[in-house]
């Protein structure tokens, strides 16, 4: 068996032509993208159960555990928000629109406590431009809402061009925050229906 | 033409022209590291199609000699064709057909690297938590639209551009930034230190109080440059329908620090220049670092870092140990134990992303074969002949 080769190298410069195409790197163009303001919505402690890798995990270590379905939840959507596209830190998402403006609703969940009330309350406070709260303080800040069995722990602020309404729970080993993030005016007509959709959490 | 071209590439003399400027290219980029550093060395005469000369800012520059990439992709053709136009098929041949074949895998892993793999660091402190890592060599001018109440909006502008260009447009942007200078590599000094002799080139934020000085690039293994740049930002369309105003010019530099914040059309906007980032979209944290000594001495004994990775879309939380030689994989990156700083309190963790990874591995696992089988054949061969002349 012989095979010869006009056409076989025809083949090869074009890989040549198609490799020194490739020499043309992406590292030199302008890039545009989204990143939360904060680090990160929270970074709780390691789990003291889980396993420590002695040895470096394999290839395939990132993927879910078998447990790793989405946790369940359910929810009423109130009247009015629509769905909107969830970023990976993300649960869900919806949007409030009227007269033009647009308040954001987000569902984020972590294993584990999701960190304290006071770092994550800081946080928010810094993202809607409000100066941090002494942790001793913060029990002023923070209002308990019932939904049945659920106890939720919300705040309510207001910064400068923004106010920003959190409700977070924590249940069988994760915890939840719901936000409800916008311009004043609309916050305002939101914040019942925010309240009912806290109410309407079920796991 | 065409007979002639597949002549040409698949010849023994090109085999022998390209081993032959590699070996030059070699001796003369490992001399130029002496006065470029060993990191530009690598950029401009081996992650490249030519040797350019002048180097850059002349106005013009000519290609000199070819560039590592040129080379190893002439030579990695070279061989795939040579073999494709003479090969032919014998069981005796398998050995040799094998070892070509692993080289063919190694040229092309190699050039693949060169071209694909991105290397980066993390850098944390104990308690931080970070969801992107950084290029130490590149930075970037990140301008960032802070209007929403929970996500920033970045135009991340690459060194090479504010290099390269004097005006800077882009669609995400209502301004156009304008390069009034660039410092490849510079020294600050406060204003009050040059006691009023000269002028600052900023007229905004800590800039306008602090004059630049150019140095020569740093050359050092772990030394690096200290990129600045003046910008000036005037806006597209100027609000009262007459010249467009400048809104003022900015020193941005990494030894700055802090975003610099400037208002337009309603928003607030920060500019800052920082090294390049590469986000992720899960996160680590550190736990602790430790950095063992051998009893009774300063010399190193292991450096381990405790992390906590948090990936939300695939559920994943969980502790992980990074040390020496045990480095994390996940989601195509590996994460080695690179280095620490600031009395044992920050850990750097080198962050590899290499798509062709495997391709040494395998290159030398068929080259071993290839070289197993024809010493082999050869040896059984010769056996059976002395045997025969003994009987």
């Amino acid at each position: 068996m012989r095979i010869v080769g006009t056409s076989s190298a025809s083949l090869s410069a074009l890989i040549a032509v198609m490799l020194l195409g490739a020499c043309n790197r992406d590292d030199q163009q302008i890039k545009v993208y989204r990143v939360a303001k904060a680090p990160l919505e929270a970074t709780p402690p390691p789990d003291a159960a889980m396993p420590t890798n002695a040895s470096s995990p394999g290839p395939d270590s990132g993927k879910a555990p078998a447990n790793a379905e989405k946790p369940a939840i359910k929810w009423d959507i109130p009247d009015g928000w629509s769905p909107s596209p969830t970023s990976p830190m993300r649960y869900a998402s919806f949007a409030a629109e009227k007269n033009g403006e647009r308040a954001d609703i987000s569902v984020v969940t972590f294993p584990g406590d999701g960190g304290s009330d006071a770092d994550n309350v800081n946080r928010w406070r810094q993202q809607i431009g409000l100066p941090a709260v002494e942790p001793n303080s913060l029990d002023s800040l923070i209002v308990p809402l019932h939904a049945g069995e659920i106890h939720f722990s919300t705040v309510d602020m207001t910064g400068t061009n923004v106010r920003m309404l959190a409700g977070w729970t924590r249940h069988d080993g994760r915890a939840w925050f719901f936000k409800l993030t916008g311009p004043a005016t609309l916050v305002d007509q939101e914040k019942m229906k925010f309240v009912a959709f806290l109410q309407s959490v079920r796991f | 033409m065409l007979r002639k071209l597949v002549d040409l590439i698949t010849s023994l003399k090109l085999t022998i022209a390209c081993l032959a400027a590699a070996m030059v290219l070699i001796f003369a980029g490992t001399i130029a590291q002496v006065h470029l550093g060993i990191w530009e060395a690598q950029q401009r005469y081996f992650q490249s199609l030519f040797v350019w000369w002048p180097p850059e800012g002349r106005g013009f520059r000519i290609p000199i000699f070819p560039g590592g990439h040129l080379i190893g992709a002439v030579l990695l053709i070279n061989l795939i064709a040579a073999h494709a136009k003479r090969f032919h098929w014998a069981w005796r041949k398998l050995g040799i057909h094998l070892t070509h074949a692993g080289l063919i895998i190694m040229l092309a892993g190699g050039l693949f690297t060169d071209l694909f793999a991105v290397e980066s660091h993390m850098r944390l402190a104990q308690g931080d938590t970070k969801n992107y890592s950084e290029d130490p060599r590149r930075m970037e001018l990140a301008v960032i639209d802070t209007a929403d109440a929970e996500l920033d909006q970045v135009t991340a502008i690459p060194e090479a551009l504010l290099r390269r260009s004097r005006v800077i447009e882009h669609q995400s942007l209502p301004f156009r930034i304008v390069v009034k200078n660039f410092y490849q590599n510079s020294r600050l000094h406060p204003l009050s230190e040059t006691g009023g002799a000269i002028k600052p080139i900023a007229n905004q934020g800590p800039g306008a109080q602090v004059v630049v000085e150019p140095v020569p690039r740093a050359t050092g293994m772990n030394d690096r440059d200290l990129v600045s740049a003046a910008l000036e930002i005037i806006p597209i369309q100027s609000t009262d329908g007459g010249a467009q105003r400048s809104l003022g010019t900015w020193l941005v530099s990494d030894a700055l620090g802090a975003p610099q914040t400037f208002s337009y059309a309603g928003r607030t906007w920060q500019l800052m220049l920082r090294p390049a980032r590469y986000y992720k979209p899960y996160s680590v944290t550190l736990q602790k670092f430790t950095h063992e000594r051998y009893v009774g001495t300063e010399i190193p004994k292991n450096f381990a870092s405790r992390i906590t990775l948090i990936d939300p879309e695939q559920a994943v939380n969980r502790a992980v140990l990074i040390y020496m030689n045990h480095p994390l994989r996940y989601r195509g990156e590996t994460y080695y134990q690179a280095g620490f700083e600031k009395d044992d309190q920050t850990s750097i963790l080198q962050v590899v992303r290499n798509p062709s990874f495997i391709a040494p591995y395998i290159a030398c696992i068929v080259v071993a074969a290839g070289l197993l089988v024809q010493f082999g054949y050869h040896l059984v061969g010769f056996s059976r002949r002395r045997r025969t002349v003994i009987a």
